[in-house]
């Protein structure tokens, strides 16, 4: 019944609908008691495959449908139609059962013991999950190791910071060495340093155990460095599933060109070359990949006026933003 | 197959072992909840004692004084092992969405509320409420039968079970709620004054005393402590009564949770 081979998740036209109602606050005597209802369209016609060993990114804005998708993945939510496969089993029907084989971190919702040192939550897991000594062993060391959890998982969790916390809460939730691994914001609100030790930690488990992650997400951050490929919900609706350099070629090869000029200068009149931002002695411009050896551009870039001068291929958060943009103007 | 029924039982003492050290971690709380159950009979005491003593009587109903203020003791440890955070946990995982983590964890969400509350009602009933019946018995000279033991574990467990399901039904009220503190304190009071935690049912006056002698809270305290002390002989219907109360309990908390789940699960918390 369990598969060894396909793929780690499946996701075929999967829709999800919310009831949610509204109250009339504020309308006048009374106006509380009244509801109106309304359907939310959460997930609409979403498909998609990921298979062993990837990571994958899930973006979007919040209420995009992430969270829902990571609920609905982990057997906690029911689809209203579509058909969804985690290792080869329904998470809703064999909730149980595939509980063992994966983990979810919510970044939102701890599962720490609060008044318990990290340890206690540890223990706990353990045993829930049925991992033997050997094992649970060997990871609570590789995570010590690789979490710098030393100093830390001996201590009352409620006296611990947010991003030690998260770190206690990422190797609890992973203790059982889990085969698939959903997480649902997990970095949100966490110090770099902390933040960085996750990603190291997520990349080690993927390269040492082939561990598959779909995190889903809106820190660019974890994008840019952890996933090669990147899915972007938006209103429900899957808008993009590819490569995270392919988002940045749907707007054609950009770069920006930042030049930092003597006082008093006006922005050079070049075909192709666009003024984003400026300020006083800073101009940003966007100009086609094709336009770096561009004669006119070069003799601005070097005369006596500029001072100094970068090109470089743009933020990925700027390519999202007017990614987002474009979108919204379209619909 | 005897592996599965060790590993099954190392989740549920796992469940246990956490819950009880949480429970413990704040240790100045348990102390204070403590005296405080321990101090409730003693107001109990005060008021008997001035009613005896204004009123001129040596009995009233079948309680004299002292009959009347080991009740009282008794009530108080009963009430350890029969109000529960039940509700109230389940609330929390409700309004607060964290009852996603526990759904996605590899035992059933109920299995799992239920025995971590447990623990607390064990605890108190257990390791405290038992010491401090059989000091009970001993300061007041009660005699106690095998029989009436018996009585008294049985209608006791008949009331933890009843309240456990009642308040298993409030606590799934919270999907549908805002909030279900108003619910909890009124079902407080209905099972103290009802119950007979404030004062013994027979005291009712005709009419009312036979109304609350069909009502399931007289199984949390009047039940048992008339079964413990051996005051008054508890016929079989009234336990019949009980069962009933107890069965449709777990019908209407079966499928009000049936529904609930949905509601959740279709939600997300």
């Amino acid at each position: 019944m369990i598969e060894k081979d396909g793929p780690a998740v499946r996701v075929e036209d999967v829709h999800k609908e919310f009831k949610s109602y509204e109250t009339r606050h504020g309308e006048g005597f009374l106006s509380s008691i009244r509801r109106r209802y309304k359907m939310k369209k959460a997930l609409v016609e979403v498909s998609f495959e990921i298979n062993r060993g990837e990571i994958v990114a899930l973006l979007g804005k919040n209420g995009s449908g992430k969270s829902t998708l990571i609920k609905i993945l982990t057997g906690v939510l029911h689809p209203d139609s579509g058909t969804v496969e985690v290792l080869g089993t329904d998470p809703w029907r064999d909730r149980e059962t595939l509980a063992r084989r994966i983990g979810v971190v919510f970044g939102a919702h701890e599962q720490l013991y609060w008044n318990l040192p990290a340890i206690d939550t540890f223990e706990f897991r353990k045993a829930l999950y049925g991992v033997d000594n050997k094992q649970y062993n060997k990871m609570l060391k590789y995570f010590i190791d690789v979490l710098e959890l030393k100093e830390i998982y001996k201590r009352q969790v409620r006296e611990l910071s947010l991003g030690e916390r998260m770190k206690c809460n990422f190797a609890a939730s992973l203790l059982h060495n889990p085969e698939v691994v959903f997480l649902d914001e997990p970095t949100i609100g966490v110090d770099l340093p902390s933040s960085f030790a996750l990603r190291d930690a997520l990349f080690d488990m993927n390269k040492k155990f082939g561990t598959t992650f779909l995190i889903a997400t809106h820190v660019i951050d974890d994008v840019k460095i952890l996933a090669q490929r990147a899915i972007i919900l938006d209103k429900g609706k899957k808008i993009y599933d590819g490569s995270k350099a392919g988002i940045t070629k749907m707007f054609g090869d950009h770069r920006e060109v930042v030049a930092y000029l003597k006082h008093g200068m006006d922005a050079p009149q070049i075909k192709g070359l666009n003024l984003v931002e400026s300020a006083d002695g800073y101009m940003k411009f966007e100009i086609p990949g094709k336009m770096i050896k561009n004669r006119d551009l070069s003799a601005f870039l070097t005369s006596e006026n500029v001072v100094d001068y970068s090109i470089s291929e743009p933020e990925f958060s700027d390519v999202l933003r007017q990614f987002y943009k474009k979108r919204t103007r379209r619909s | 197959m005897a592996n599965d029924f060790s590993r099954s039982a190392a989740r549920y003492f796992a469940i246990f072992k956490i819950s009880a050290k949480d429970m413990l971690s704040f240790r100045a709380d348990f102390v204070l909840t403590f005296i405080m159950k321990i101090l409730y009979p003693l107001v109990m005491v005060f008021v008997w004692t001035v009613v005896f003593r204004t009123s001129n009587v040596t009995k009233i109903g079948t309680y004299n004084l002292t009959g009347m203020i080991a009740y009282f003791f008794i009530a108080s440890v009963i009430e350890l092992a029969v109000f529960t955070d039940l509700p109230y946990s389940m609330q929390h995982d409700i309004k607060h969405g964290s009852i996603a983590t526990k759904i996605s964890m590899p035992i059933a969400y109920l299995r799992y509320i239920f025995s971590s509350n447990m623990i607390n009602n064990f605890i108190w009933g257990s390791i405290i409420g038992i010491p401090l019946l059989a000091l009970i018995t001993f300061v007041f000279g009660i005699h106690v039968s095998v029989a009436q033991f018996m009585m008294f574990v049985f209608t006791l467990a008949l009331g933890v079970l009843i309240a456990y399901s009642l308040e298993f039904i409030i606590g799934c009220l919270s999907v549908y709620t805002n909030d279900i503190n108003g619910i909890l304190t009124f079902e407080g009071l209905m099972a103290s004054l009802l119950g007979g935690a404030l004062i013994p049912i027979t005291l009712f006056p005709g009419v009312i005393g036979k109304v609350m002698g069909l009502l399931p809270f007289q199984f949390m305290f009047y039940l048992p402590i008339t079964a413990f002390t051996g005051s008054t002989a508890i016929k079989s219907v009234v336990l019949l009564v009980g069962v009933a109360w107890l069965s449709a309990f777990i019908i209407i908390g079966y499928f009000i949770w049936k529904n609930a789940f949905k509601k959740i699960t279709s939600v997300g918390g």
